[in-house]
């Protein structure tokens, strides 16, 4: 199978995987798997921050002591340890034991027989959560088609993560985003119509609306969703200044 | 073997990202399909969809028309789950489309396509391609477009995630052009005509219609004040004379 094909398959395997209760290591053993399919490297990894800010391994394309060892390693110091602290992608790292960058990470993975690095940040929101370890036996490289494609691959297991560790699963976030949507809908309807009744401008019509919801404590959207059916009146909320306007 | 497509998209959303004015996500989506208009609809509540951004004004007036008379390319898409294809807005899609296809049509649209947002089991939308003129989707065009849906899908839903329940994220509004303004108009004109925000909705929708204007356009007059509806006269006045000849 061509590159892309193979990226895209992985792509649609990823989509298709986060499902409810989908298991994550499996995910990201996936994740690893493909990625030494696809690309030029011979193990790849996956490191992911601890609540505490701890980088721990989570999963591999090999589940031999070696590679565990690797990135047990990682846990100190390692290109992982300074991916995940940059956000920045480490690419085509030869690893050298005279550059004395990594003393312990380096020695022990050129002892099993790899001689160059990559790792691909996580990154959610900005903030990266994790790291994408991929190891190569020779030293080479890895082309810049193949950083974009695999941050790409990496971009997808973001999201597994992110509902991994906020217990969210797609489902709910796309509920929140809906209602989301439908409230803001709603007290945009709400400005208008007290704009339209009270003869203010819509950003007083909104203060109006905040404040009938604070002082009674109301929420929001259910404020403004009384004003819509017509349950609550527009002249019955306070005006700035607390005067109850005409 | 065509050029490598995934790797365009994920460069040109890449670039998106980076740039300080972030190109709305149907922009990137009309480029990269080279296509003539690309719109993003999310599913909201009682089979609605809301436009999340359009590439251009004739396709933001194609969401408008989809929700006005309930049917069209988002939701036929809700309702198969499936990928829409519509070549040729003519005669045949009447069929499929019987009130949506002549007004889109009349906007000078020539074909119309829907692929599914959607992630795992979730179906969160639809991206919509336009083109001008009659015409399927080259095989490019079309690895394209599931391309486009499976990447926005994912990234919509992570940039939604982290949000306070209840808001939209930021960085999701930033990439948005919501037509909340429209909301605002239909609860000023719900006053103005004693009518239901439903039916107000409808009022506005339908004169910005006739007026060749979007929705927005029309809003921003209303909310402006320099638009209101008389319910005595069953008109459109601004300042005190009719706005336009129809509507």
């Amino acid at each position: 199978m061509p590159r892309e094909s193979r990226v895209i398959a992985t792509l649609v395997e990823l989509a298709d995987n986060l499902v409810d209760n989908f298991d994550i290591i499996e995910l990201l053993t996936t994740l690893s798997n493909r990625c030494v399919e696809t690309f030029d490297v011979d193990a790849a990894g996956v490191m992911l921050a601890s609540p505490g800010g701890e980088l721990q391994y989570v999963a591999s394309s090999h589940e031999t002591m070696r590679i565990l060892e690797l990135f047990q390693l990682q846990a100190n110091e390692g290109p992982c340890v300074d991916c995940f602290r940059d956000g920045k992608a480490i690419i085509n790292h030869a690893l050298r034991l005279d550059d004395g960058r990594w003393p312990l990470f380096t020695p022990q993975a050129l002892n099993f027989g790899f001689h160059s690095v990559h790792c691909l940040p996580l990154r959610l929101r900005g903030r990266t959560v994790g790291a994408l370890n991929l190891f190569r036996i020779e030293e080479g490289i890895l082309s810049d088609d193949d950083v974009v494609l695999a941050q790409g691959l990496a971009d997808v297991a973001t999201i597994a993560l992110l509902q991994h560790q906020t217990a969210l699963d797609a489902r709910m976030l796309n509920d929140q985003l809906s209602n989301a949507l439908n409230s803001r809908i709603i007290i945009e309807q709400a400005k208008g119509i007290v704009g339209q009744a009270t003869h203010c401008d819509m950003d007083e019509a909104f203060d109006r609306l905040r404040a009938h919801s604070r002082n009674h404590n109301l929420r929001l959207t259910d404020v403004a969703r009384s004003i819509v059916t017509g349950e609550l009146l527009p002249s019955a909320l306070v005006a700035r200044g607390g005067n109850v306007p005409h | 073997m065509p050029s490598d497509r995934l790797l365009t998209i994920l460069r040109v959303l890449r670039d998106a990202e980076k740039s300080e004015a972030s190109t709305p996500w149907c922009v990137v989506a009309a480029q990269v399909t080279q296509l003539d208009g690309a719109g993003i609809g999310l599913f909201t509540s009682h089979a609605t969809t809301t436009l999340l951004c359009a590439s251009t004004p004739r396709v933001r007036t194609l969401f408008e028309l989809e929700v006005t008379v309930g049917e069209g390319p988002c939701h036929s898409v809700r309702t198969s789950g499936d990928v829409v294809n519509e070549p040729s807005l003519t005669v045949d899609s009447w069929r499929r489309w019987p009130s949506f296809a002549p007004l889109a049509g009349d906007t000078g649209t020539g074909a119309l396509f829907g692929f599914p947002l959607r992630l795992g089991a979730v179906h969160l939308g639809a991206l919509v391609l336009t083109r001008d003129s009659p015409g399927e989707l080259t095989g490019d065009q079309s690895t394209d477009g599931h391309l486009l849906a499976s990447v926005l899908s994912r990234t919509i839903l992570a940039t939604q995630a982290g949000a306070p329940a209840s808001e939209i994220a930021h960085e999701l509004d930033d990439n948005a052009t919501f037509d909340f303004v429209v909301h605002q108009a239909a609860g000023m004109v719900s006053v103005q005509a004693e009518l239901p925000i439903t039916d107000a909705l409808l009022l506005v929708r339908a004169h910005a219609y006739a007026q060749g204007a979007t929705a927005a356009d029309v809003a921003r007059r209303i909310v402006g004040r320099r638009l209101m509806y008389d319910p005595q006269r069953a008109e459109w006045t601004t300042n005190g004379s009719r706005d336009g000849s129809v509507g």
